[in-house]
């Protein structure tokens, strides 16, 4: 039994969706062309089965981790995995369709909130369609000290699947999130258009963990949003290396004084596999702070496109924001872009950005084959070396621990 | 500390030495708007082969049929009918300054440019409104087979060697602008440099426009032979009006192997002229091209001198200083494309926003599959100096390529608190400070120019800064 | 004695939030050296970028007159038009800006603001620089080059003390001038302050240190010991023996041993 609310804001972006064609110009899709791909192929999946175990997410994630709660969510959805005692503080995790039902107030006041008004096809899609997501919520002042899992995986093939996240901390509320994407098939062929926002009200502190591994043959379309409130705290950390076709935009948006964000950022590329990440820094509020790192690779043919943003309204006084891209290709077959972009309209500001596009340094590549690694191996750990920075700023370490293995075995 | 109250205005001064106009004055001045009946004037005025008739009028079906671009500037006021396309000021060209009408030469005396030839340039132009109204290369140069002319003369003294070249760097349907001056160019300087001449005093070129929306439409062409070597230099102003004026060139370079070639601009437009301007240069096997681009006037630039790097041992530098003021929007960067391997370029972009205005830097650096050893270097540096102005970076990196070496780096901040308290507690009033740090932030391009146009490149952002206090 | 060049009565400065001077007494005579001396955290910079009038420092309490006006409202340039002259402890870089032009450019201010002796001074400006850049042992190419840009920790204070003689103040205000200098360059640097003090006998000079080494070349007429803000001890050069015999503690002050010193940028508030 669908709420009205929900039902009239569905039928809305039903509309929506259909009016509009699947965008294939202009700066933010030229580059990713969605419109070659033919949605029709996919079925829309079949109601959510509640077939899954308890305890079914953590099972998915190649790593073992400690968790205050964890819950799968996508073509099968378990029932939540929660700490009694954070239950009794009031923290809800539960399916989005329940969250709808029993905390219509509070889903409905975030719900969407800072996607309004976007004529995108893809918001629109999801909006109308998404059948699975989680309600994340924590109230006041609760610091959960252990991490979070929200796994959504599919198995199905030619499916398409439209995820939502709504995840809200409260004034001081601190939690760890790992959210992790796959596929439980690497061969499978599919559409994924999902969209994840984060509200993060005033002195939160959110360090998100966010892991995409479809197969190969996926087909994606991710709209990430954080909205960080007055004082409150982001680390964002992303590793994109699924997927046939994909493009992530992530959205950081500093809204209230003295918002700080962080988003280390890791893209792997290889085969045919064409990655786009597009980042908006946006800084809103006066006294923010950004950060952000993103650090891809690009080995056989793939194509990697990072679009970065650097926004900053008027109102964002003292405002220091910094990006650094940085691309190592790794075949001649391969392709990297790079747009960071700047657009600064208050004065007090320190905005900067770097980039680079390079290949690995052949003096390094020559010192350790001298020492007797062959070619391959002296890559790999010179590529393992390209992304230490971020391994090193990931603050699991059995998070830390899997992205460095899966580094080293590519798709195992 | 009290809030920056001195504010440094771009354009101060301006009106006095540069805004004047002289009556206007034609032999011809077609109506205002543009269709194929204009076209046909222009093309009878000019006397010329029917295969720039034809050209012109496949550049304007060309032009009618682009949309506006809906990126970098704000062009939804630029009113295409409102503008008189071709303006010819006098009968004939001057071969001396005596040739040239009296109050057109009293207009260029005002600017300086007799003097300046005398005193430092290998050959001197000047256009006025649609044509060339002199033109001059030292004896010197021309003894040793140098051709400085306007290229209306070019097209009729050299055909066969403009026609080669002609349209093949910026082809007609290259853009909405390119396809506008393709259809209406006229006057522009044309430069051929012989295999091995080293012409060592820049060649000079001034632009000016005196009537009221009026558009210019000169088409520059540049070959540097094999060896050669060259520094072409522009400069441009115009009366500051109400009505906007519309300038549109085309510049194509070629610098063949060996060669070295600079061309420096210093654009200096009152701020009610559009400046949609494509600019390119192909450098060949290890010459050298080097664009050294200072934006000061106008109300919208949008240009982007753009290298494309042909063979191997091509290098490519460009340097861009804007200053955006009050209504202004500098729209400015560079491309560098790399098509060959073994080739280098160098991007330096600085540039500075006040009292409202907008600077925007936006490049491309491509390289083509198969270009090894390739290395680029981007830096685009912004000062914002108040609350009102803006400033974005827009750089494209689009690489297919693996063994290359890209690097890009871009910061925008206000003048540092710092760095204004040290130079006042040494007597600087605030002013001064700013202004100081202002001319050392683009002294790394400043100082490239020769040293004349850097003395009137400061002295023209001193301008901008003096007396504005309050 | 020599006429009051610098008094400065129960000063209070507040930097942000933190009350930094608490209630300071100074003053400083035509000719006399004065060395105030302090721990890390005593204020001692604070005092210094207040007298120079840097934006943020504010005084919340007390007078400060110089050469018998009142300065507490006015610019820095004014200060320094009026003889004040702070040798930075972290002197600042500005690219693209030649050391020969900023100087010629300060000097020009100062002149234009109708101080005859500045008229003088740029009469012989090009022969004096040659010659203080000789005895500060600075390459005469820095006048090319741009200003603090690049420079090493030394340079930079040498840069300051060239800056010095070249704008012949009535009190010159030393910030940690020794901070970071190897024993040869602190002998060059105190040369330096030294022939200024000689050249002008009416001069005074402010010399603000953690240690006492400097002093050995410039010979304090006066030593203040601060601490929390407050001149909690004055005397004669005896002053700065007793404090390097015996350290911060025999005045009863913790003493935190300085880290490595930061270069460049304008730190903390100390």
């Amino acid at each position: 039994m669908t709420q009205p609310w929900l039902q009239e804001r569905r039928e809305r972006a039903a509309r929506l969706n259909t009016k509009l064609p699947v965008p294939t110009g202009g700066e933010d899709w030229r580059r990713t062309n969605f419109g070659r791909v033919d949605l029709g192929q996919f079925e829309p999946l079949p109601p959510v089965k509640n077939g899954a175990d308890q305890g079914a997410a953590s099972r998915l994630l190649p790593a073992k981790i400690v968790l205050a709660g964890e819950l799968l969510y996508g073509e099968q959805a378990s029932p939540p995995t929660l700490d009694p005692a954070l239950l009794k503080q009031g923290v809800w995790l539960t399916s989005l369709t329940k969250a709808c039902e029993e905390k219509k107030e509070l889903v409905g006041k975030y719900l969407g909130r800072g996607l309004h008004g976007r004529q995108e096809k893809f918001l629109a899609q999801n909006e109308a369609n998404w059948q699975t997501g989680v309600f994340l919520y924590i109230p006041k002042n609760t610091a959960v000290e252990l991490p979070f899992l929200l796994t959504s995986a599919l198995a199905r093939e030619d499916s398409s699947c439209f995820p939502r996240l709504l995840v809200v901390l409260d004034q001081g509320a601190k939690a760890t999130l790992l959210h992790y994407s796959a596929s439980t098939n690497q061969n499978k062929n599919n559409f994924v258009n999902g969209v994840y926002e984060v509200y993060l009200e005033e002195g939160a502190e959110l360090t998100w963990i966010d892991l995409q591994n479809w197969s190969r043959q996926t087909y994606e379309v991710a709209h990430k949003r954080v909205e960080v409130g007055r004082n409150a705290r982001l680390k964002w950390v992303i590793h994109c290396q699924g997927g046939k076709l994909a493009k992530a935009n992530i959205e950081t948006v500093l809204n209230g004084e003295g918002a700080k964000g962080e988003v280390i950022g890791l893209v792997e590329g290889k085969d045919r596999q064409h990655l786009e990440l597009c980042s908006l820094t946006h800084h809103v509020a006066p006294h923010t702070t950004a950060d952000i790192l993103i650090k891809s690779t690009a080995d056989d043919r793939a194509k990697i496109i990072f679009q970065g943003m650097i926004k900053i309204e008027k109102a964002a006084q003292q405002t220091v924001s910094y990006m650094a891209n940085h691309n190592l290709v790794l075949n001649d077959k391969a392709h990297a872009d790079s747009i960071p972009r700047l657009e600064i309209e208050a004065d007090d500001v320190k905005a900067s950005h770097g980039a680079t596009i390079g290949q690995v340094d052949r003096e390094q590549m020559f010192y350790l084959r001298s020492k007797g690694l062959d070619k391959e191996k002296a890559e790999a750990l010179l590529v393992e070396g390209f992304y230490e920075d971020v391994f090193g700023r990931v603050p699991l370490e059995s998070v830390r621990e899997w992205m460095r293995t899966h580094l080293e075995h590519p798709g195992g | 500390m009290a809030p920056h109250k001195e504010q440094i205005e771009i354009g101060r001064g301006y009106k006095e030495k540069y805004g004047f106009h002289v009556e206007e004055k034609s032999v011809f001045k077609s109506k205002r708007g543009l269709d194929h009946g204009v076209i046909d004037q222009i093309s009878d005025h000019k006397n010329e082969p029917d295969w720039m008739r034809e050209f012109r009028h496949k550049a304007l079906d060309i032009f009618l049929a682009k949309p506006m671009p809906t990126w970098g500037g704000d062009l939804t006021h630029m009113n295409f009918d409102e503008i008189y396309y071709y303006l010819k000021p006098a009968e004939h060209k001057g071969d001396t300054w005596e040739d040239v009408p009296e109050e057109i030469k009293r207009t260029f005396d005002k600017l300086g440019i007799p003097e300046s030839e005398q005193k430092f340039l290998a050959g001197s132009g000047a256009q006025y409104e649609s044509e060339s109204v002199y033109h001059k290369l030292k004896d010197e140069w021309e003894s040793r087979g140098v051709i400085f002319s306007d290229t209306d003369s070019a097209l009729r003294e050299h055909e066969d060697i403009l026609k080669k070249y002609f349209a093949t760097i910026v082809p007609p349907n290259d853009n909405k602008f390119a396809a506008l001056n393709s259809a209406v160019w006229s006057g522009g300087s044309f430069l051929y440099v012989p295999p091995g001449v080293k012409v060592d005093l820049p060649l000079q070129a001034y632009f000016r426009i005196n009537a009221k929306n009026v558009g210019q439409f000169e088409r520059t062409l540049l070959i540097c032979d094999e060896g050669a070597q060259a520094h072409y230099v522009e400069g441009c102003t115009a009366p500051s009006y109400s009505t906007d004026s519309l300038h549109a060139a085309v510049v194509e370079v070629v610098v063949k192997q060996g060669g070295r070639f600079r061309y420096t601009t210093i654009q200096n437009w009152s701020s009610n002229v559009y400046n949609l301007v494509t600019k390119r240069a192909q450098a060949f096997k290890d010459s050298t091209m080097e664009w050294v681009d200072a934006n000061l006037g106008s109300k919208l630039t949008m240009k982007y001198p753009s290298i494309y790097l042909m063979e191997p041992g091509a290098r490519g530098d460009i340097l861009s200083v804007a200053c955006a003021g009050k209504n202004q929007h500098q729209d400015a960067g560079g491309k560098v494309v790399h098509v060959a391997p073994h080739t280098s370029s160098h991007i330096l972009s600085k540039s500075v926003s006040q009292n409202g205005g907008r600077s925007s830097y936006r490049g491309l650096v491509k390289v083509y599959p198969k270009c090894k050893d390739v290395k680029v270097n981007v830096c685009c540096d912004a000062l914002i100096m108040d609350k009102d102005s803006r400033s974005d970076t827009y750089p494209y990196m689009e690489i297919d390529e693996k063994n290359v070496n890209i690097g890009h780096e871009a910061t925008v901040s206000k003048i540092g608190d710092e760095q204004l308290f040290y130079l006042r507690s040494r007597g600087l009033s605030e002013e001064q400070a700013n202004s100081m740090i202002v001319s050392g932030f683009i002294e790394p391009i400043v100082k490239e120019l020769p040293m004349e146009y850097a003395v009137e490149m400061n002295r023209l952002i001193q301008l901008q800064m003096e007396g504005s206090v309050g | 004695m020599g006429k009051e060049l610098l008094k400065i009565e129960n000063l209070h400065i507040r930097v942000e939030e933190n009350e930094i001077i608490q209630g300071l007494d100074l003053t400083v005579r035509e000719g006399e050296v004065h060395a105030v001396m302090g721990p890390n955290g005593s204020g001692k910079s604070t005092l210094a970028y207040t007298l120079m009038g840097r934006p943020g420092y504010e005084i919340t309490k007390g007078s400060v007159c110089f050469d018998g006006q009142d300065i507490r409202e006015m610019e820095p340039e004014e200060r320094a038009q009026a003889g004040l002259f702070l040798s930075f402890q972290y002197p600042i870089a500005i690219p693209g800006v030649t050391v020969g032009h900023f100087l010629m450019t300060a000097l020009a201010a100062l002149s234009e603001k109708g101080n005859g002796r500045y008229k003088e001074i740029r009469k012989t400006f090009r022969k004096d620089i040659k010659k203080y850049m000789e005895g500060l042992k600075i390459d005469p190419a820095f006048a090319q080059r741009y200003l603090n840009d690049g420079f090493s920790g030394g340079e930079k204070k040498r840069m300051e003390i060239l800056q010095l003689l070249t704008l012949q103040p009535k009190l010159a205000i030393m910030d940690e001038t020794d901070s970071g200098l190897d024993i040869d360059a602190l002998k060059v640097v105190s040369q330096g302050v030294s022939e200024y003090l000689v050249q002008n006998p009416k001069a005074s000079a402010l010399v603000i240190t953690h240690y006492q080494r400097i002093l050995n070349h410039l010979k304090p007429h006066f030593v203040h010991i601060l601490s929390k803000g407050k001149i909690i001890s004055s005397g004669g050069p005896e002053l700065a023996i007793k404090l390097e015999n015996e350290g911060y503690r025999a005045f009863g002050i913790e003493d935190r041993e300085p880290g490595p010193q930061p270069e460049g940028g304008i730190h903390g508030t100390t």
